[in-house]
């Protein structure tokens, strides 16, 4: 372990981004940290507010570093290719239909390894006959005339390959789709974005329906609304609508067309041709299609993609310039407008998403590191045979297993949130079973602490929080019943039943808590839905979902679940009873008013029994096993829990455009949960005994840069509870909580609205949204600054039955207080040197006292104090590593 | 069964009027005593620890006249001074023949006798630890076999430990709101290493209680605290940590039936004692292994199931069927008793019926104190030629409509309805509980009857409120001065089609003390009841009964059931905790002479509808009695309006004008009214008068319309 105990290292980035074997490490971190640790002792011991503030400042920037560096592209540069071929429909010919049609060309080469390469943009075209049609250097393809050819493209002058060119009806007037043509155009630049003319209130007069979601009523808006000004068929250059668009009359937007492009062009021609609300028989966008869909690329290299839609009417059609795109990655790769990918020097995996006309597909790319990996034994669950076996794809290779007093830090603080006693600590580390990992997971997982961290991350995002005090019983009853379920271990799918269907007295149900914090049926969908299904209902509401396939449809038919359920008098106004009222449930589309059924996501609608609750039918739908998000959702939302970053990110957006990093490894953990029986302590067990969870945090030369891969463990800082419960553990101190017995820990508060500085700067989520992001894990300026300087740090050191003070009163040797302190905050031994340097502090503290017992002892607690503050401020403390 | 269930109540608070600021009127309100649980056969010390207006406690009246309270003196400080009561303290004996059970005292003072709270008599020893002991980390030695007395205290666990010498099947049971306690208590059950083994909440008036099989020897520690981790001498419990062999077997009683004998007729349930069952432990008199003994060993039941089925030759509770486990077409009248199972399984009892029969359905379950909430629907069964099946909806309830319109309405939660059947044919009851949790079998249990209605009403009178601000509201007791009044009120609760007048009478009142007959029209849902004192009527503190009396069908009386407010409202829980309780008790007080006399020129006035008439309240202005007085009508009949009436303090007399709709039928009515004023009040003989904002209670106003 370097750089340990020394407070410096919050300054630097020693703990996550550099190791004793990253290539260039800051000298600084490497030349005896202990006694920088006593350097740094010695000049803070007066609270200096020099350190803090570098310390502090370091500290902002700590989760910066590991993306920071190294992770330019590199240029590209061509490799050696030794085949050549266009891709997007392979060697059948292209054929554009009139004038508008385009095609973006992409040519598919493989270099001498035979690894696939997108020559699209370093390769020349030619056309012939010439005067047929032109291409751009991008492979874009505009028709010049009709007639028929070939596209020739040529690398080097040593490949070359041909596709046939028909070009037809050039010359015949099309008329232009308002649907299917203007539409995409206001999408494409971002007009009818919600920050623009698709909010509710439109844009300064303007409105546009959201993503063109409602194209009828954007041509009422264009054609009718503010007595036809903004279009001029007469001359349609003139057009206010075009005049802003190429902002030659102020616009608030500023340009978003250029009057030499084919969207200006083509909007003219709309306009000449009378602003026609559709082209009869005009088929409609069913499907969008990229290429290519999947492909391993080379970190730095690049990829074209081409987008088709396929319309109804059989047409298909290239949108790839259309369409819009987004990296869910971008550390990994960008993407332009143009369907451009450029990918950067990270190995992972990255996808890219194309959305036209309300249609979504994704391209999925795998850019493997390519470091020879070496043979692993067997993987011996199915985490690590899904873990490797990616590494081994993408060419990384693991750190080692953790020591076993990191690991005992680890699984201790991941399940139950609190630090390992010291007891535990030394039981653990002189134990030489070879099961004892196993052994000291099951043991904390029976434990209370485990009950009350996991209830803790659960009412968050339930929204367990009172904001009177006439909800405390609710509060502390909902609490309650969720420890509960999981001290006895109940079921995943069970007590998530029981949640969803809640009814009755909170007093006899606690659960019916949820729907008094969740207070209407829209939220109520909205939160189950991104709870426990992964999905983000809440565009659906108003209109269609813009980056998934849920429709308003989708989501009243799932809102008329909650359509019976009723409020009626309880105990008290803050504690009613809910209830299932007796007849049909159902709901109206907001738009057409049509009556609908309740159904689940992609399910079938299922008429419900007048007297029978249809949260039952949701419950059903939600909680089978063959459930497409259910159990995919919470194993993702455990595996983030205990490393740091969930295979899907955010773990409660599964959008078919966010796909997990690693599928199959998320398939494996669902399935393990389903055929466990909805067993969370079992998919812990599994997680928690994998070796992919026991690798230790450091990097080796290779993995410094991986994200997403788990090549190694991701440092992450504690969450707000464990820390505060962390530094009242070291230091022998509680914190008073209003209304709880004294030693209550945060980790077991029943909700969020214990008021509390240390919480709050550290990220305790007020529960207002089932979000987990709520939780804020960023390191801040102001977080430093408290553990350093606050009030409440600094009483809690001085506190007079602290454990500093018990050493100091008691006589205890040094040399055990060194020890107990490093084994209490750290959960291991000092080392040699470490031992040295804090003998010696405490020493030198002691013999600068007067020469009285109590000047002495007095110094020796200080001394103590020191030396404690110096452990709690480490990075080493502050993460769980 | 002593103690009154209160689940057949559940209230909520309306308001009628604009709040007021009024004091309550200056009567003893009683929380806590020193100790509510004593052995039986023992003489303990008990002192009023928790009282408002609680000067000069010298009695404490129990509901069994074989415990009684002596109250303690101070010896004399000077040779000329004889021994000087020290009010507040008592010594209590307890005869070795009172049955163990919860019974309930009162404690009497200058202000009155107080509200009724829980006293339970156990066969086991009462150890009461000292308050160090359950604090500290080790906690204090539990007496296995006998019963810990102990309080929350606020933000703090009490701890207690017991050890096993070898394995035994333990049930840990904490009691509270069953003895009017304030707590919520949560006990849990922890091993030698401090694992917890089980925990347990206690729910509405159900204990926490835990059942576990101890396998390891060893010592083991109970943790108690209230659920909110509050404390106060009125957060008291009882914990036994009771060894059995069988510990999933829950505790029964061995005399469970002994109660059921009430039937809330005019001889119950205020007789003097009700003998309790022989239970053992406060455990065992709440609950018991069969539900149907549990809901009619409770006489609050009684009435709810009907009297019908007792008047048509008994009903002998045994014997109720159960739910039948295959479809079964019955014949009516139905008693049915079964379990609620899953939501999505109503339980479903078919009938035969025919062409205009009228029929009475109810369901009896969480007014039994069963962890329910039932809800009722009536189905009319039809069968295709296919056979195929289908049911056509008829009526439904899931609560029966509250009862009152003043600033109490009166809710229960179990269904009850009438019908009248279409057609011949086959139908259906569905019964099914809204409470989806998971809950012990012996909590979800029903009985549901359906037959051919036979009239009848309940009554529950409950003190005046002298507040309409429900966060007012307090435990209260009563008392009427020498020369004052004093009202309860009354709410009607008909049943299964009862639609006649009620006359309200008040029996067992002492000489000097009268209550005019007060009759319930049929639209009326609640009214009020006042006794008057003469101005020499002695010292008196007597349980009373307030009697209800079908004018239609003299046979039908009832007595009122007692009721009160165990606990008042807090920040934490905003709503008032109510009970039924076992006796109604007034105190006759002779300390000083009540500051308004309030009569009527004419106790009964004649009226013709539609023509205007005065009633004359005359006003006997005493000491103390000088203020404003406004006279305000309460509870009238549908269309009558009454206008208040301010009486200037120099003035004696309020000139009521009184005119009735014309489309009143004729027959008697009482009309009710309160006085708001201000009295000088002496808390104590030596104080100085105090100036309190009172609604007094006037006598009531009989009223005959004449035909037209």
């Amino acid at each position: 372990m370097t750089a340990v105990g020394d407070p410096l290292a919050l300054c630097s980035n020693t703990m996550l981004a550099t190791s004793r074997q990253a290539p260039t490490p800051p000298p600084t971190h490497r030349e005896s940290p202990m006694s920088k640790t006593l350097n740094v002792i010695e000049s803070c011991l007066s609270r200096c507010l020099f350190w803090s503030l570098v310390i502090g400042a370091s500290c902002s920037i700590t989760n910066d570093c590991q993306t920071a560096a190294g992770n330019e592209p590199d240029p590209v540069v061509a490799p050696m290719l030794t085949s050549l071929k266009f891709e997007t429909g392979g060697d059948r010919p292209i054929h554009l239909r009139g004038a508008d049609a385009r095609w973006q060309l992409q040519l598919l080469a493989a270099d001498q390894t035979g690894r696939p390469y997108d020559a699209t943009r370093v390769v020349s075209f030619s056309v012939s006959p010439p005067h047929i049609a032109k291409v751009s250097s991008e492979g874009w393809v505009t028709p010049l005339a009709d007639g028929e050819g070939t596209i020739t493209a040529v690398w080097n002058e040593s490949l070359s390959t041909t596709v046939p060119l028909t070009i037809s009806g050039f010359t015949e007037l099309q008329p232009v789709s308002f649907n299917n043509q203007i539409v995409p155009i206001f999408t494409k630049y971002g007009c009818n974005g919600g920050g623009c003319h698709g909010k509710a209130a439109g844009q300064n007069g303007f409105k546009l329906s959201l993503l063109g979601f409602e194209p009828g009523e954007d041509h009422e808006y264009i054609v009718n609304e503010g007595r036809g000004r903004r279009v001029f068929p007469a001359a349609p250059e003139e057009s206010l609508l075009l005049q802003k668009a190429i902002n030659s009359v102020p616009h608030g937007g500023g340009q978003r067309l250029d009057a030499d492009s084919d969207e200006y062009r083509r909007m003219v021609r709309w306009i000449a041709q009378g602003m026609p609300s559709n082209v009869a028989e005009e088929g409609r966008v069913e499907q969008i299609v990229i290429h290519p869909a999947e492909r391993q690329l080379q970190r730095g290299s690049t990829q074209q993609l081409s987008v088709l839609a396929v319309y109804s009417d059989g047409r298909v059609e290239d949108v790839t310039r259309g369409a819009t795109y987004e990296s869910n990655f971008t550390d990994l790769a960008e993407v332009d407008q143009r369907g451009f990918v450029q990918l950067k020097q990270q190995a992972g995996d990255v996808a890219v998403m194309a959305r036209y006309q309300g249609q979504v597909a994704v391209f999925r790319a795998s850019v493997p590191l390519g470091i020879e990996v070496a043979q692993r034994p067997p993987p011996t669950n199915a985490v690590d045979a899904a873990v490797f076996g990616k590494l081994r794809i993408l060419g990384i290779p693991a750190s080692g297993l953790c020591d076993d007093a990191t690991f005992l830090r680890r699984v201790t603080l991941d399940i139950t949130g609190q630090l390992p006693s010291q007891k535990q600590t030394l039981a653990f580390l002189s134990d030489e079973s070879a099961n004892k990992r196993a052994q000291c997971i099951d043991r904390l997982l029976q434990s209370e602490g485990h009950a009350d961290y996991f209830a803790r991350k659960w009412v968050t995002i339930l929204r367990n929080r009172r904001e009177s005090e006439e909800k405390k019983f609710g509060a502390f009853a909902f609490h309650q019943w969720l420890r509960d379920q999981f001290y006895k271990n109940v079921p995943y799918d069970q007590w998530i039943r029981q949640l969803v269907t809640a009814s009755g007295d909170p007093d006899i149900n606690p659960a019916v808590i949820w729907y008094r914090q969740v207070p209407n049926n829209e939220s109520r969908l909205e939160d189950l839905a991104q709870m426990l299904l992964g999905q983000r209902m809440q565009c659906a509401r108003c209109h269609h979902h813009p980056f998934e396939k849920w429709s308003q449809t989708d989501y009243y038919q799932m809102a008329a679940f909650f359509s019976k359920l009723q409020q009626k008098p309880g105990s008290g106004p803050q504690e009613p009873q809910f209830v299932s009222r007796v007849g049909g449930a159902g709901a109206a589309h907001p738009k057409s008013g049509q009556g609908l059924q309740p159904a689940g996501l992609d399910a079938a609608p299922k008429p419900v029994q007048e007297y029978l609750d249809a949260r039952l039918g949701l419950a059903d739908w939600m909680v089978a096993p063959e459930n497409p998000f259910f159990a995919r959702t919470v194993a993702n939302r455990y595996w983030k829990h205990f490393f740091g970053r969930g295979l899907v990110e955010p773990e409660d957006d599964m959008r078919v455009t966010n796909p997990p990093s690693n599928p199959e490894l998320l398939d494996a953990l669902a399935s393990h949960l389903v055929e466990h029986n909805f067993d969370l302590k079992s998919l812990i067990r599994l997680i928690c005994n994998s070796e992919a969870y026991q690798l230790t945090w450091d990097a080796n030369e290779h993995n410094l840069h991986d994200q997403t891969s788990y090549s190694r463990y991701y440092p992450k800082r504690l969450t707000a509870e464990v820390l505060l419960d962390a530094v009242d553990e070291v230091l022998g101190t509680t914190t008073p909580f209003p209304g709880l017995p004294s030693g209550t820990r945060a980790v077991s508060l029943p909700d969020t609205s214990f008021s509390s500085y240390f919480l709050t700067v550290f990220g305790q989520p007020e529960s207002t949204t089932a979000c987990e992001c709520e939780r804020s894990q960023e390191s801040t300026l102001a977080q430093s600054l408290h553990l350093l300087n606050s009030k409440e740090v600094q009483a809690k050191l001085g506190e007079g039955q602290g454990r500093p003070a018990k050493f100091a009163a008691t006589s205890t040797e040094p040399q055990q207080v060194v020890t107990e302190l490093y084994l209490r905050a750290l959960s291991r031994r000092p080392t040699a040197e470490e031992n040295v340097a804090a003998l010696s502090f405490i020493q030198q503290h002691v013999d600068k006292a007067e020469a009285s017992d109590d000047a002495k002892l007095a110094a020796l607690k200080v001394a103590y104090e020191d030396l404690v503050w110096a452990l709690i401020n480490t990075k080493e403390f502050l993460f769980n590593h | 069964m002593i103690r009154l269930s209160k689940n057949l109540l559940a209230i909520s608070w309306v308001f009628c009027w604009a709040a007021i600021m009024v004091q309550a009127q200056p009567v003893p309100q009683l929380t806590a005593l020193s100790q509510h649980a004593v052995q039986v056969g023992s003489t303990v010390p008990i002192q009023v620890v928790a009282v408002d207006q609680g000067a000069e406690l010298h009695r404490l009246m129990f509901s069994h006249p074989e415990i009684v309270a002596k109250l303690q003196t101070e010896p004399a400080t000077t040779a000329d001074q004889s021994a000087q009561p020290k009010y507040g303290h008592f010594e209590v004996s307890v005869s070795p023949r009172v049955p163990p059970g919860i019974y309930e005292v009162a404690a009497v003072g200058r202000a009155g006798v107080s509200n009724p709270v829980a006293f339970l008599v156990s066969k086991h020893p009462v150890v009461s630890p000292e308050a160090a002991a359950a604090e500290s980390t080790a906690g204090f030695a539990v007496p296995i076999g006998s019963l810990i007395w102990d309080r929350c205290r606020p933000e703090q666990k009490q701890r207690y430990h017991f050890g096993l010498t070898q394995p035994q099947s333990l049930v840990v049971t904490v009691e509270a709101q069953s003895l009017d306690s304030n707590a919520i208590p949560v006990v849990i059950l922890r091993d030698e290493q401090g694992m917890e083994l089980a925990r347990s909440r206690a729910i509405k008036r159900l204990p926490a209680e835990i059942h576990y099989a101890a396998a390891d020897v060893g010592n083991y520690m109970i943790e108690v605290h209230d659920f909110l981790h509050q404390g106060g001498p009125d957060f008291y419990f009882t914990l036994e940590v009771h060894v059995d062999s069988v510990a999933t077997t829950p505790v029964t009683t061995t005399d469970s039936a002994s109660a059921t004998s009430s039937t809330g007729t005019e001889a119950e349930p205020n007789a003097a004692v009700t003998t309790p069952p022989s239970g053992t432990m406060a455990d065992s008199l709440l609950r018991s292994v069969d539900v149907r003994q549990q809901m009619f060993r409770d006489p609050t039941i009684v009435p709810a199931l009907g009297d019908w089925a007792t008047r048509a030759g008994g009903l002998d509770l045994s014997c109720l069927a159960p739910l039948p486990t295959v479809e079964t077409v019955h014949a009516l009248p139905i008693i049915l008793s079964g379990q609620f199972g899953e939501p999505s399984q109503p339980a479903r009892i078919d009938f035969q019926g025919v062409a205009g029969q009228g029929i009475w359905c109810e369901v009896v379950s969480a007014s039994a104190g069963q962890l329910t909430d039932p809800q009722m629907l009536l189905y009319r069964v039809r069968r295709d030629e296919a056979g195929t099946e289908s049911l056509q909806l008829l009526t439904h309830q899931d609560d029966p409509p509250g009862v009152g319109t003043g600033p109490v309405t009166i809710a229960g939660s179990d269904p009850a309805f009438m019908a009248t059947l279409p057609e011949e044919g086959r139908y259906c009851v569905l019964v099914m509980d809204h409470i989806t949790s998971p809950r012990p079998t012996d909590t979800r249990q029903f009985v549901v009857s359906i037959g051919s209605p036979q009239p009848d009403f309940q009554l529950i009178a409950h003190p005046l409120f002298h507040n309409n601000d429900p966060a007012q509201a307090r435990p209260s007791g009563s008392q009427v001065d020498r020369g004052g009044t004093l009202g309860w009120h009354v709410h009607v609760l008909r049943r299964q089609g009862f639609a006649g007048a009620i006359e309200l009478t008040v029996a067992g009142l002492p000489e000097g003390v009268s209550a005019s007959p007060v009759v319930v029209h049929p639209s009326i849902q609640q009214a009020m009841i006042v006794v008057q004192a003469e101005k020499d009527a002695a010292e008196w503190c007597e349980e009373i009964r307030i009697v209800g009396r079908a004018l239609s069908e003299p046979s039908l009386r009832r007595v009122a059931w007692p009721a009160t407010i165990q606990h008042a409202s807090s920040p934490r829980r905003n709503f008032i905790q109510w009970s039924l309780v076992a006796q109604q008790r007034l105190r006759v007080g002779v300390e000083q002479e009540a500051a308004l006399g309030m009569n009527w020129a004419s106790h009964s006035i004649a009226v013709t509808p539609n023509v205007a008439t005065t009633a004359v309240l005359d006003l006997e202005r005493r000491t103390g009695g000088g203020g404003q007085c406004v006279v305000r009508p309460v509870a009238l009949p549908p269309g009558w309006t009454i206008g208040e009436v301010t009486v200037p303090p120099d003035q004696t007399q309020a000139n009521i004008a009184i005119q009735v709709p014309a489309e009143t039928p004729a027959g008697r009515y009482t009309l009710s009214f309160h006085n708001e004023t201000k009295i000088q009040w002496k808390p104590t003989a030596e104080a100085a008068p105090q100036e309190v904002q009172v609604w007094l209670p006037v006598p009531t106003l009989t009223i005959e319309v004449a035909p037209q």
